[in-house]
């Protein structure tokens, strides 16, 4: 049959449960975001080292993790066309941070960290564990600090300035386990401290998680003790890509949160609450009037009068064009 | 008499240690950094964890007194200090929502003035002396209720009020869907896919049933033309032999796509001669011992070795060198007659390096 029979015909589609309606408005877009939810898969082959560090990264993010339990060799983000397949995943489990945990001879131990924009891949960093202490092996210390609180950052070294991988592990770590963006926290949840440093020598990236204990001091402000909570990481940085610059630009737009100025509203001392009405420019000639019901019938015998006599120029002119025509070529 | 002096310490209590140094805090992320050089030497003296934990322990005091200081308020639960915007800028995980372009009832009223009038969700129904709700189920001056119709002076004989009743409905609620379809895609027109609703989505559809005529004449002209020319070939003899119609080419019956062309019975120009020498040359060159290119025969040996090696892996040897398991593919192999060995795989090589050579 022929193409042109199919018209390119569009049809709306809405969520036909409420809940699932709820749910599409829940994964909207939002000015002030909910925390980012993080997906754990693993590689094609795993080690017990990745195991455990994996299954910490998913307990200490909480609701806002989801981990898959199998492996899943074609998950390839460095690759050409190799973070489909994760980015598939995410986009329906509503996930912006990825963990990609493998392990093989050339890269032991590889955990691959990284981020997702618009649901397409932004930037990613590639981590080899040299040495991990889960949080079981701290005994429990884990114990004193809450779920769901925000932990406080300490970073110390001068090369996540100046090196921009650094600064991207930086800017990673924060993101990962930042949680809710909040306008007022309460001072009895500042109970997690999480530590980051890289060692001049080696290299290394040394992550710590210390657990507060407040202690009395003279002063308003406690004396903190900190003792370790877990885990312990010492990170090798490998591999990373940087974000595109474009989509760096969009996603770090930031979208104005200030309540706007009411204009034109000030207040007098008399009078109270004033402001000035400005008038648009008014064309009297045009301006929309009521129309009597009692003209009716002479404005359409009008209207009909004027459209006859309209008809009557245009196609007369033409007949009268045609004529002359007609005696020109004659 | 004496005073007695007592100290903090005394007590057991010790303001917390403050770090010296340069510290950058952020603290709206609750982040504190201190952006001196780590000290290598510190780090191999003491140990690298507890030198970290009296690290963090310094910056971590300077960081909550920042934080104690700030405005807060007492909470039944604890108090609550108010956090400043958060000074590093980490990337989103979605685009800034963009407003909805206004609809066209919404230009309207916005040109004329109109202000949206807040109704309340009940209203008092004559009828049944109670209130009822403004529309739903038992809802005020519901019109579908009354059990008798009475006839006007314009109604037909015929009609059925009823029916008329339930027509007019499924028509007004089929306008409303058209027009918000209007004002979905003129939004999507605008401002792109962002502009839609979050819960609402655009699809391609099929036309409605016995809707899908192209309205445009010349789309209609053009479904003609192909629908004739469909016609014209869909004859037992392909419409070669038929009478052509006025206005007509030749070149529209001709028959679209490949055709297998045949060869003709009487070797022309020794064409067949050729192709069959081309065919014995090419089976003589792939089964010749004496070979003519040096780089494929070694990557043939190559490649005949590696998989070797690969099967001798994957299924394990002995000193000797001998495969335990006769067959060398996985489980559930079908069990070969005649003794016929596994070795065929590796050593079959060469014949199928030629075939992919080729």
């Amino acid at each position: 049959m022929a193409k042109a029979a199919e018209a390119a015909q569009t049809k709306l589609v809405a969520p036909k449960t409420k809940a699932g309606k709820r749910l599409m408005e829940k994964r909207a877009a939002k000015l002030v975001e909910d925390p980012k939810r993080a997906l754990l898969v693993y590689g094609n082959k795993t080690s017990q080292i990745i195991k455990d560090a994996m299954t910490d990264l998913h307990k200490l993010k909480g609701e806002d993790a989801v981990k898959f339990s199998r492996n899943n060799p074609e998950m390839r983000p460095f690759e050409g066309g190799g973070e489909a397949a994760l980015e598939l995943h995410c986009s329906r489990n509503n996930c912006s941070l990825f963990a990609l945990g493998t392990h093989q001879k050339k890269r032991p131990h590889n955990l691959l960290l990284g981020r997702l924009y618009d649901f397409r891949l932004y930037d990613m960093v590639e981590f080899g564990i040299r040495q991990y202490k889960s949080v079981q092996a701290f005994g429990g210390g884990a114990a004193q600090a809450q779920l769901g609180n925000k932990p406080c950052f300490v970073f110390v070294g001068d090369t996540f300035e100046s090196d921009p991988t650094m600064r991207q592990v930086k800017s990673l770590l924060l993101d990962y386990f930042r949680g809710r963006q909040v306008d007022s926290i309460n001072l009895k949840g500042l109970d997690r401290v999480i530590f980051v440093t890289q060692h001049p020598e080696s290299k290394l990236v040394l992550f710590r998680q210390y657990s507060v204990r407040y202690k009395k001091s003279g002063t308003r402000i406690p004396r903190m003790e900190l003792s370790e909570m877990g885990p312990s990481l010492d990170l090798e940085v490998r591999r990373s890509r940087q974000p595109p610059v474009d989509l760096e630009k969009e996603a770090c737009k930031q979208p104005k949160l200030d309540k706007k100025k009411e204009k034109n509203v000030g207040s007098d001392m008399l009078d109270g609450k004033v402001g000035h009405i400005y008038m648009p420019p008014q064309d009297m000639d045009s301006v929309a009037l009521a129309k009597p019901k009692g003209l009716k019938r002479e404005r359409r015998k009008a209207a009909a009068g004027a459209a006859v006599a309209k008809k009557q120029r245009t196609s007369g002119g033409a007949a009268a064009a045609a004529a002359a025509g007609d005696g020109d070529s004659d | 008499m004496e005073v007695l002096h007592v100290t903090g310490e005394q007590l057991g209590r010790s303001q917390g240690e403050v770090h010296d140094g340069p510290l950058t805090f952020d603290l709206g992320n609750l982040l504190a950094w201190d952006a001196s050089a780590v000290d290598a030497a510190a780090l191999t003296a003491n140990g690298t964890d507890p030198t970290c934990q009296r690290l963090a322990q310094s910056i971590f005091q300077s960081l909550a007194a920042r934080l104690f200081s700030l405005p807060s308020e007492a909470v039944a639960v604890g108090r609550v200090a108010e956090l400043p915007r958060p000074a590093t800028v980490l990337p989103r995980e979605k685009p800034i929502p963009k407003p909805r372009p206004p609809t066209k009832w919404e230009q309207f009223a916005q040109r004329k003035g109109i202000e949206k009038q807040k109704r309340s969700k009940v209203e008092w129904d004559e009828s049944s002396q109670e209130w009822r709700r403004r529309y739903g189920y038992k809802r005020v001056n519901d019109e579908t209720e009354v059990a008798v119709i009475e006839a006007k002076a314009g109604d037909l004989p015929g009609e059925d009020p009823f029916t008329k009743q339930r027509q007019d409905k499924k028509e007004r609620a089929k306008k409303q869907q058209k027009q918000q379809l209007a004002n979905v895609k003129a939004a999507v027109k605008a401002g792109g896919m962002a502009a839609l609703p979050p819960t609402l989505r655009l699809a391609a559809a099929l036309p409605e049933h016995g809707k899908g005529r192209p309205a445009k004449r010349k789309e209609l002209h053009d479904e003609l033309k192909s629908a004739t020319k469909q016609a014209a070939v869909s004859t037992a003899s392909m419409g070669k032999f038929d009478r052509m119609a006025r206005g007509e080419k030749p070149e529209d019956r001709q028959v679209r796509g490949k055709q297998q062309k045949f060869a003709p019975v009487a070797d022309k120009g020794g064409v067949e001669k050729q192709q069959q020498a081309k065919l014995v040359d090419r089976i003589l060159s792939q089964n010749a011992d004496d070979v003519a290119d040096l780089s494929m025969a070694i990557t043939r040996y190559e490649a005949s070795a590696r998989d070797e090696r690969y099967r001798m892996k994957q299924k394990g040897h002995n000193k000797k060198g001998r495969v335990d398991r006769i067959d060398g593919s996985g489980g559930g192999s079908k069990p070969m007659g005649g003794g016929r060995s596994g070795g065929n795989k590796g050593r079959g090589a060469s014949s199928s390096g030629g075939r992919k050579g080729k």
